[in-house]
């Protein structure tokens, strides 16, 4: 998983199938499919195939939701809400404006 | 035949610099201001640090995990150590001889979940003294609930002295411990000390 959170790699698929540490590799420096090891034995071990799938499921999560991402880095704070809504009259108008003009910056794919 | 010498200074040719030897307390004084003293390597006493490593958590995971396993010693290019390994099996550490250590405990996290309760996550340094495990250090880390799913990072880091008086009973192991929520991530690297254990002998029992 890269730092914005976007998965890079088989283990952060396997990461979220169980809690605790109930897989490993045989060799670290080298983390492919083929020295994945179970330490589970109430745990399968997941084919190849589906963790392959839910990586790249994963990544095109993580590129539709793009917009979200970035209407949230521009969107007005908490704070300044809870003022326009408290206030009101031009206030309000003026945020809700900013938030209209963020939505069209960056639109929800279709 | 046996002989001796009793003599109380030794001088440089120039009669500056030199060693005094005193009487009846063996004590040897260098009056050097800075000198430089070389001790072999089967000098006794105090010697400087003869333990030093390093070991990293190799798989990322979820959730707690107590003791932590999934463990490999730095050995990259240009990764310190000094003296013997520390070894472990099944996430306890046996040290490669008795003294006193320094043990310090840094781990990195992950939590990118929004809505939450107030997110926390502690970790540990345990003694493990003939098999029975204690906690001897915890550190945590929280935040208040957001409505970010952004992807936050902290770090936890605990420290210990650790004497180890018998290699064979006295030993320690590592945990994430107490999570909320229990998704939150213990990053791991083989390459960095994303997650990582360093002991440092720093002395003698």
């Amino acid at each position: 998983m890269d730092m914005q959170g976007k998965y890079d790699h088989i283990e952060d698929v396997l990461v979220t199938l169980h809690f605790g540490q109930w897989f490993g590799w045989s060799d670290p420096d080298n983390k492919v499919y083929e020295n994945l090891i179970i330490f589970d034995d109430s745990k399968e071990k997941p084919t190849k195939e589906f963790l392959e799938d839910e990586l790249e499921k994963q990544q095109n999560v993580f590129d539709v939701k793009a917009y979200t991402r970035s209407r949230e880095s521009e969107y007005p704070n908490l704070q300044e809400c809870i003022h326009a809504l408290l206030d009101g009259g031009d206030t309000l108008t003026e945020l809700q404006t900013k938030r209209s003009e963020i939505k069209q910056k960056f639109p929800k794919p279709a | 035949m046996p002989s001796q010498i009793q003599v109380s200074d030794v001088k440089a040719l120039d009669g500056t610099a030199g060693i005094s030897i005193a009487d009846s307390t063996g004590r040897v004084t260098v009056t050097e201001t800075n000198p430089t003293i070389t001790l072999g390597s089967n000098a006794t006493g105090f010697t400087g640090p003869k333990v030093a490593d390093v070991w990293r958590l190799n798989t990322e995971f979820q959730g707690v995990a107590n003791p932590i396993t999934n463990l490999t010693r730095a050995t990259n290019t240009n990764d310190g150590s000094i003296g013997s390994a520390m070894t472990v099996s099944s996430g306890v550490f046996t040290f490669p001889m008795t003294g006193i250590y320094q043990i310090s405990f840094r781990s990195l996290h992950k939590i990118g979940e929004a809505n939450v309760n107030v997110t926390y996550a502690g970790t540990c340094i345990n003694k493990v003294i003939s098999g029975s495990v204690t906690s001897l250090v915890q550190s945590y880390f929280g935040r208040a609930t957001t409505g970010s799913s952004a992807m936050f990072y902290y770090i936890n880091y605990c420290n210990i002295i650790f004497d180890c008086t018998n290699i064979t009973t006295d030993k320690v192991s590592f945990a994430t411990n107490d999570l909320s929520p229990t998704s939150v991530y213990t990053m791991a690297s083989t390459a960095s000390n994303t997650t990582a254990m360093f002991f440092t002998r720093i002395g003698d029992t």
